[in-house]
């Protein structure tokens, strides 16, 4: 692992990321990871020392009831917040040497993150929420017009570019999210309980979108829930509880009966 | 990511709460209207009484009087008429008048009194300095060996014409006591108005021989001399020269040194008023600093997504700084076009509750003085507002807003994302 080495710039970043691309087998790896809280002078972990490795292409699924750490664990993988212990690597990069800025670059070109509650901006219609990290990554206006259109004709809102999130339903706005995950064409999506907040056939619709990007795209996933119809589609499915891995084992690899 | 799209986002925000971006904005506009008001109407007062000191003054007229020093700390203690020569032979000084003066009354058989002054110097001196300007309405200057002869200085009712005899009763001292003397004069010709003019007021003058007045007033001496010169851009240079003629005894006014005295003044009193207008920009600072506050408290979830979808600190901090650069220029912008339009209405309103003494008695004294405004009948006040105003305008309610968002915007550029991310 070379990635010990700090890291400069976003220049070196990207071309650090090329490199280790070729030399790592697994597209996300975990070891020891822990992540502790102090909630007052109680010490919550959240996260104990979970070894993972996941393959490029892979639909892996973590089940677990709420808080057994399985949102802490996505968001240690998708650089979003910083371990306590251990370390997780993205596309072969050590997190650990990465600062604020590149930690940020991360999320914005190598992961998507897709959310329980949507978390659109508001303010912003579906068209703009997709071009939102377009922006943040200097894409030139046409260009994110474009790909955002493209983007939400892909996972079926086509028609609802315009709309804002409030005259969405549900299952669009996770759409949108879901196109918004991908604006940056990263290889890695993680979901944080994305059916947690839709009724049983949107969420089965959503379920199978993932799925279909999965196939479609090669794009690897790691998604976290309880929804039971995720084992159907996952490669491979982890029971998680109280910050550990408990179980794994198999998942369905099928298309979601509808 | 690039400032137009920065730039973009903040305006998409603030007119999703358009009342809260009003009442945000309104802090600012009031400030600016304030300072903008304040400058404009000054600056329309300073041109007013610049344009009315330059018509007053005449600008290449220097004025000679003894002492010297600002203070007149020492110097000499009177000017006599050899002093002119001395004048007279710099370069530059095209002509001289020495004279002197002492209020009086005046009176002929048939129309009464007038309270005046009366003015001794030598007539062909007075034509020398003054003639361009003088205009006789009736006669002329009187014959060069007469000793008795007057002229007199426009009057709106005359006490006298030409060949008419008038009378001052001049208070002179004999040895110990003073006695009243009654002193005749012809009058060779009346003026026609002048209007305002510097140190020698013109209207309502009555003007003797120096000699005759010298005998009278039992004096050698002269108040002043007035030396006009060839070229106004000089004056400096050439009252200078008179000084140093003098080894600074005297005191030379130059009519720029007093406009600058006059404009100092205002100037004083212009930053004062500006220094009070800042407070209320130093208030719509804060209220900003208030709100932005809220706003990031608000807004935590949203600052949390963005910074999820890769967004950096300094992205989140040029949002936030972006907005209060956009809420300055709004409220700079109304700011300024309310103030100019309040400036104008005060500027139509204030010669009106004025009018009258006043502007008039500003400082002239009796209108006949350097600079009266001529009863303030035609005073107007014009305000002005260069652009160089507008800019410095804008630029600090820019300024101001930026300053008190920073704290703010700092705030949510180092807020945690997955805290934010789980903030209600």
């Amino acid at each position: 692992m070379t990635g010990e080495q700090p890291i400069q710039s976003e220049d070196t970043l990207t071309s650090l990321f090329d490199y280790q691309s070729r030399t790592s087998e697994f597209i996300i790896e975990a070891s020891k990871l822990s992540k502790t809280y102090q909630m007052g002078s109680v010490e919550v972990h959240a996260v104990r020392g979970v070894d993972l490795q996941v393959r490029r292409g892979e639909f892996l699924v973590i089940l677990g009831v709420s808080g057994s750490g399985k949102s802490t664990l996505l968001h240690l993988l998708g650089a979003l917040d910083q371990p306590t212990e251990g370390k997780a690597y993205v596309e072969g990069l050590d997190l650990s040497t990465l600062d604020h800025n590149q930690l940020a670059d991360v999320r914005l070109r190598r992961v998507g993150f897709v959310f329980q509650f949507f978390n659109l901006m508001p303010q912003l219609t579906a068209q703009g929420n997709v071009e939102l990290p377009l922006k943040f990554a200097d894409v030139p206006a046409e260009n994110a017009h474009g790909r955002a259109r493209e983007l939400l004709t892909r996972v079926g809102l086509g028609e609802r570019r315009t709309h804002v999130p409030s005259e969405l339903s549900g299952g669009e706005q996770q759409r949108v999210a879901i196109a918004r995950a991908l604006a940056n064409n990263p290889r890695i999506i993680l979901a944080d309980e994305p059916t947690g907040n839709l009724d049983t056939k949107t969420g089965a619709e959503i379920i199978q979108l993932l799925r279909n990007l999965n196939q479609t795209q090669g794009l690897t996933f790691i998604v976290v829930g309880h929804d039971r119809r995720l084992t159907t589609v996952a490669d491979r499915v982890i029971e998680m509880r109280d910050g550990e891995f408990v179980s794994e084992r198999e998942g369905g690899g099928e298309e979601l009966v509808q | 990511m690039k400032f137009r799209n920065i730039l973009g986002l903040s305006w998409t925000n603030m007119r999703r709460r358009k009342t809260r971006t009003a009442l945000t904005t309104l802090g600012i506009v009031v400030g600016i209207m304030a300072v903008v008001s304040i400058s404009a109407l000054s600056g329309g007062f300073e041109a007013q009484i610049t344009d009315q000191l330059t018509q007053g003054l005449d600008m290449d007229i220097l004025t000679v009087l003894p002492g010297g020093g600002i203070l007149g700390g020492g110097g000499l203690t009177t000017l006599h008429m050899n002093d002119t020569v001395v004048i007279q032979n710099i370069t530059g000084v095209e002509a001289t008048l020495g004279f002197s003066q002492s209020g009086t009354t005046v009176y002929n058989e048939t129309d009464g009194t007038l309270d005046t002054r009366i003015v001794g110097l030598n007539f062909t001196d007075l034509e020398a300095t003054y003639g361009h300007r003088l205009r006789f309405a009736d006669g002329g200057f009187p014959d060069s060996g007469s000793n008795d002869s007057c002229i007199i200085g426009y009057l709106e009712d005359p006490i006298a014409a030409v060949g008419d005899n008038v009378t001052t009763e001049i208070l002179v001292r004999v040895g110990f006591t003073f006695v009243y003397v009654n002193v005749s004069f012809i009058v060779s010709g009346v003026l026609e108005e002048v209007g305002s003019s510097g140190m020698l007021p013109f209207d309502r003058s009555v003007f003797i021989p120096l000699d005759t007045y010298q005998t009278l007033f039992n004096s050698e001496s002269i108040d002043m001399i007035l030396a006009r010169i060839a070229d106004p851009t000089q004056a400096d240079a050439i009252a200078e020269e008179i000084s140093t003629a003098f080894e600074d005894q005297v005191l030379v006014i130059v009519p720029t040194a007093i406009i600058n005295t006059v404009m100092g003044v205002f100037d004083i009193m212009e930053v004062f008023l500006l220094a009070i207008a800042s407070i209320a920009l130093l208030v719509a600072g804060i209220s900003i600093l208030n709100i932005m506050l809220v706003s990031v408290m608000e807004r935590t979830r949203e600052i949390g997504i963005m910074k999820a979808l890769g967004a950096k600190d300094r992205t989140i901090l040029s949002q936030f700084l972006s907005e209060a650069v956009l809420l300055g220029i709004i409220g700079g912008i109304f700011g300024i076009i309310i103030g100019w339009v309040l400036a104008y209405g005060m500027g139509l309103a204030l010669p009106l509750l004025f009018s009258g003494g006043m502007t008039g008695g500003f400082v002239g004294g009796d209108g006949n003085g350097f600079g009266g405004f001529g009863g303030s009948s035609n005073f107007t006040l014009v305000p002005v507002l260069p652009l160089e105003t507008i800019f410095i305008a804008i630029c600090f309610a820019v300024l101001i807003s930026v300053i008190f968002a920073i704290y703010p915007a700092r705030k949510a550029a180092k807020l945690d994302p997955v805290k934010a991310l789980r903030y209600e």
